[in-house]
């Protein structure tokens, strides 16, 4: 037992000095910023900025869509989610969802705000085709289509995955029980899904909180914090100052996230057997949830559309035949291979050392019986990470490694995006953890294991799917990020978003588009990989022998 | 009375279950006793309403069940692996179903049935603070309280412990006794079918090896499937134990 | 000492060479510029033509973006020289002290601080889509005070100066032409019109003129002129009150004497030979002795009357801050 307990501490100190020096030191430089002021600290500055009509309206605003496209997100994900393992929809139809419910994830956020411009603008794809503008697109309508898309992949990846750790034998039960199909609903998937409910629910909430790509394009005059930050922090007179002020109060719900996480943390539900029994197939409801489902995927695949239709038009809405002079434009352009390398490598190296770090961290906190504070402290990391808008991220870690021997490097990109997308790998692997028979360590140790050796035989087999989907999450991320890195590529480590974000300055949408498909097309290949391998090694066959 | 008529189900090429036919009284308790890949769990799953047959009928006093939706068979049961809901006590588990239909128990009559199956202290505690024994109990507590017609058991001693097993084996006898319930008992260990039931139903690659009473299968073996895998294995276990005594008493 | 002790000092010593060591300085010049891609390839071609041929690497950021990191990373940003909008060079200078004189070469028409000189300079215009504007049966504007009529209510787009210093230039126009009180008026009004398409990025109106999303939109006007020369229905105008212009600047960071001294002439050579070719893109004249192209140069280009420090932008900003407000209500 004590030997078990050394290695945990290991980790944990790893884990530990990690987010003190990326996470914690960053920030800490940046929010010293809001209540100093040339090296006087006082707190006129934040009485300054909050006291700004701006300032106050942005919040409101904020909290008012981040608010609602949480609820939403968090529903029509858990709808899709259900369907896949609830009814007996086709086969290949669960494919599609999975398919489709993923695919915002695999592009950048920039792209979309303007794939909606082009879709349901005075002359957008829709408009051309119906002939009418489906509703006023900029402010709240806008906002809130672009971050529905934004946020779906995310809580449906959380959902799916929870989902799959429910004994379904408790439906079979609660129908014998007579339940009524509401009560059924609630005592079979619901509660046992409350939790991760919440967790959805605060990680949309984040990121619709912080994202600034979607409000820059069509946020219209409905002002939300992030852009509020932006303007301070980068807009005509960058005032680190004010910045700083803005990124504290943002902070502000994170802390609330936190308690409310450690609050409801006993509500997740652990299964001491997950069955996959038959379910009894209810013919209505399989056309109910095929319908509906087939609907949100049209309208989630109705805005994406654009993104591979216009690299191929010559000139949208003006003369659209087809052609290949944006793309070859784009592939002519002088460091495109560089950047596509640098892409590869930052994505691939983060993908390792992220689900590393995001593994042992779970570990620590879902398996070892380590004492609450410690626990607590990598779940309020987790639920810091989500809720810091990479702005902040990157900002931070400009003051922190200006000078130092990682500045400009891959390797600050990397501990960038490990940390900043440090949230939902670990949450998902800590869920899995969770429903995971709590002997296994245990058993593997009296069967001569070392600790790694359970790690190695037991724990990371019968969590390999999760692992291969932390792997992609993280691949796909640094992808598509660009909030933090923007302040931290150097001339050399360029990558394809960063040049994504200097085509916009020009406002060359085909070639952003054909980047963005760049950028689809690799993570779709991970995706697919991940996909393979995952059924090659599933898990299934580890609880399914058992039984 | 449960009845069923030269019932079929194959999946695929594959025959599961052919030709079973059989009857049983009501109050009785009936094994199920098999090897895996028999055919007892897809006739379980056929009883219970899980598996649509192929061919054949069930009857349940009388009544066609045949093609009723689970819930409405008047059939129960306790899975092996007991199945509770592990966000509720175990006094919520217990009454779960009850409180779908208050009108099957009185009040009373479920306070005796805590009582009964000794569940009294626990009804406040975890499902995780409960051990095997105790877990097996609440579900069949929380089964009990619908008062079905027929209650079916899955392995229900696999789990358990030797004592344990015994003083459920008694429980099983009383409870059916008490409450003149019909429980079939799906088992793969002979000694506990022959102990625990009024008759046994011998399964041997989806067709019915023998069906009787556990002397009428200990005294006449209906097939060479019957004598040598199943009596056999009582065999070994009593020449064990008797190993254990020295030859003396041999 | 235990294992466990071990580990702490291991990561300790870590960060400390992390944050401790000096970086190590590259053999190539490195260049960030905010510039177009036009003004990119002069710059490229100026120095492979004369002898820097893979001596330097040339980074293109953002104008906010670049601005955060010079005034964020200060001294230890990674680039050598930088070209960059002049008044945020100048607010990074006095915040940072990070950019050596240069050397003395030609006079730039502006007075400007010696830390840096001109490499070219912007201006904004009107620009206009001809389909749309068609469409929508509107008038073409002719100056800028004509977008606060009602009649483009909901047809244009602008610039917030809050966001992007394109927007400075419409506050210019206005405040030099009209003075501080009426442009005020006008700015509230002209907001109303933008309504939902006031933008953050400078060059969010001209995509939303591409995009037929409006009509009409106050840009950068060599922008408008290439779209129009890739035969897209976009077209500009010179409004009456004139082309107010902003300047980017070219500024060498200070770094060993060897690289200094190569930075630095590379600078030069940039400026001495790039300006020729600078000019037919951009074509304001920013030092003596220079003349643009009268085809393509704009009707009247106009500096305001006062430097453009950060103090002025300051100035403005909370007076186009007021106007927003005043515009929503």
């Amino acid at each position: 037992m004590f030997k078990r307990n050394h290695e945990l501490k290991l980790i944990y100190i790893f884990i530990f000095a990690l987010f003190a020096i990326f996470l914690f030191y960053p920030l800490v430089l940046v929010l010293m910023r809001a209540i100093q002021t040339n090296g006087v600290i006082s707190l006129d500055n934040i009485v300054k900025v909050i006291s700004k009509e701006r300032f106050v309206t942005s919040l409101s605003n904020s909290f008012l869509i981040a608010s609602i496209t949480a609820l939403l997100s968090t529903g029509i994900a858990f709808f899709l989610a259900y369907t896949i393992h609830f009814t007996s929809v086709p086969k290949w139809f669960k494919k599609l969802i999975n398919l489709v419910a993923t695919m915002p994830m695999l592009m950048p956020t920039i792209t979309y705000g303007f794939a909606i411009i082009y879709t349901f603008g005075k002359q957008g794809v829709f408009t051309k085709i119906f002939g009418f503008q489906p509703f006023n697109l900029y402010g709240f309508n806008g906002l809130l289509i672009g971050y529905l898309i934004y946020t779906l992949p995310i809580a449906f990846v959380l959902i799916k995955n929870t989902m799959t750790y429910i004994d379904k034998k408790q439906f079979l039960v609660s129908i014998l029980m007579g339940d009524s199909p509401l009560r059924r609903f609630f005592h079979t998937v619901f509660r046992p899904l409350a939790y991760t409910l919440v967790i959805a629910f605060i990680q949309t909430f984040f990121l619709s909180f912080t994202d600034f790509g979607i409000p820059a394009a069509i946020g219209g005059q409905f002002e939300v914090i992030a852009s509020t930050l932006y303007n301070q922090m980068l807009g005509s007179i960058p005032n680190f100052h004010n910045g700083a002020v803005i990124s504290l109060v943002m902070l502000i719900p994170s802390i609330v996230a936190v308690l409310v996480v450690r609050k409801i943390e006993k509500m997740n539900v652990r299964y001491e057997n997950i069955s996959d029994v038959m379910l009894p197939e209810v013919k209505k409801k399989n056309w109910f949830c095929g319908i509906v489902s087939a609907c949100i995927m049209l309208g989630v695949v109705s805005v994406f559309a654009v993104i591979f239709i216009l690299p191929f038009v010559k000139e949208w809405p003006y003369d659209i035949s087809f052609s290949f002079v944006h793309v070859i434009e784009t592939f002519q352009s002088a460091n495109l291979l560089d950047v596509v390398k640098n892409s590869f490598i930052v994505a691939i190296a983060t993908a390792v050392c992220g689900t590393i770090v995001s593994y042992v961290a779970a570990i620590i906190s879902a398996r070892g019986k380590m004492p609450k504070l410690i626990r607590g402290s990598i779940d309020f990391v987790s639920t810091l990470t989500n809720a810091l808008p990479g702005m902040v991220v990157g900002i931070g870690f400009m003051f922190a490694f200006k000078g130092t021997n990682i500045q400009n490097t891959y390797i600050i990109l990397i501990i960038c995006n490990v940390v900043h997308f440090f949230s939902t790998p670990y949450v998902m692997i800590k869920n899995a953890f969770m429903k995971m028979n709590l002997s296994f360590e245990t058993t593997g140790r009296l069967l001569g294991d070392s600790w790694f050796g359970t790690l190695r035989k037991v724990m990371i087999p019968c969590s390999i799917s999760t692992v291969f989907e932390m792997f992609s999450y993280y691949f796909i991320n640094s992808m598509v990020t660009i909030s933090a890195i923007i302040f931290l590529v150097g001339a050399e480590t360029g990558v394809i978003t960063t040049k994504i974000k200097e085509l916009q300055h020009f406002a060359k949408f085909a070639d952003i588009f054909v980047l963005s498909l760049l950028i689809f097309i690799a993570n779709i290949i991970m995706k697919t990989l991940m996909n393979h391998l995952t059924k090659k090694e599933s898990e299934k066959r580890y609880y399914v022998e058992a039984k | 009375m449960l009845t069923l008529n030269n019932l079929y189900k194959s999946y695929g090429d594959n025959t599961v279950l052919e030709d079973i036919s059989l009857s049983i009284n009501n109050g009785e308790i009936v094994s199920i006793l098999g090897s895996s890949g028999s055919g007892k769990t897809t006739l379980l799953n056929c009883l219970l309403g899980l598996v649509e047959i192929d061919a054949g009928t069930i009857e349940l006093d009388g009544k066609d069940i045949t093609h009723l939706p689970i819930e409405k068979r008047g059939l129960n049961i306790v899975f092996q692996d007991y199945a509770l809901f592990p966000h509720l006590s175990a006094g919520r588990n217990i009454v779960y179903g009850w409180r779908n239909n208050p009108s099957v128990s009185t009040q009373e009559e479920v306070d005796d049935l805590i009582d009964l199956l000794d569940l009294r202290e626990h009804l406040d505690k975890e499902i995780h603070e409960l051990s095997g024994g105790q877990k097996q109990r609440v579900a069949l507590a929380r089964t009990l309280t619908l008062k079905p017609k027929v209650l079916l058991l899955d392995e229900p001693l696999s789990a358990l412990d030797g004592v344990i097993k015994e003083s459920i084996k008694d429980t099983i006898k009383q409870i059916s006794e008490e409450f003149k319930l019909t429980t079939i008992i799906v088992t793969h260990d002979p000694e506990e079918a022959l102990t625990l039931s009024d008759k046994v139903l011998i399964l041997d690659g989806g067709k019915i090896a023998q069906y009787g009473t556990p002397q009428e299968i200990i005294e006449k073996p209906a097939t060479k499937f019957v004598e040598n895998f199943i009596l056999h294995q009582l065999h070994i276990k009593r020449d064990n134990i008797l190993k254990l005594f020295g030859d003396q008493h041999v | 000492m235990s294992k466990l002790n071990k580990i702490i000092v291991v990561i300790i010593l870590l960060a400390c060479t992390l944050s401790g060591c000096a970086k190590k300085e590259s053999s190539k010049v490195i260049i960030y510029s905010n510039a177009d891609e036009e003004a990119q390839e002069v710059i490229k071609q100026v120095l492979d033509e004369n002898g820097f041929k893979n001596k330097y690497i040339l980074q293109a950021y953002g104008t906010n973006e670049l601005g955060g990191k010079l005034l964020g990373e200060g001294i230890d940003v990674e680039a050598d020289i930088v070209t960059m909008s002049s008044y945020y060079i100048d607010s990074a200078q006095s915040e940072n002290k990070m950019f050596v004189n240069l050397d003395e070469s030609v006079a730039p028409l502006e007075q400007t601080p010696k830390y840096r000189t001109p490499l070219l300079a912007i201006e904004g215009s009107l620009i206009i889509n001809t389909k749309e504007l068609e469409e929508a049966n509107l008038p073409v504007p002719t100056s800028i005070k004509d977008l606060a009529k009602p009649v483009y209510k909901d047809h244009i787009s602008i610039v917030d100066m809050a966001g992007s210093s394109t927007g400075w230039l419409l506050v210019q126009t206005l405040i030099d032409t009209y003075g501080e009180k009426e442009a005020e008026d006008l700015l509230v009004k002209i907001m109303r019109n933008a309504g939902p398409h006031l933008e953050s990025s400078g060059s969010g109106p001209l995509k939303k003129v591409r995009a037929g999303e409006v009509a009409i939109g106050f840009g950068l006007r060599h922008q408008a002129v290439a779209d129009k020369k890739e035969g897209l229905p976009i077209d500009f105008v010179d409004p009456k009150e004139g082309n107010y212009a902003l300047t980017e600047s070219i500024v060498v960071v200070k770094r060993s004497d060897k690289k200094t001294k190569l930075a630095k002439e590379m600078a030069k050579c940039i400026v001495e030979k790039g300006r020729v070719k600078l000019i037919e893109n951009y074509p304001i004249p920013v030092y003596e002795n220079e003349k643009a192209d009268p085809e393509k140069v704009s009707k009247q280009t106009k500096q305001y009357t006062k430097p453009l420090t950060i103090d002025l932008l300051q100035k403005h900003l909370d007076l186009s801050e007021k106007c927003r407000i005043e515009a929503r209500e």
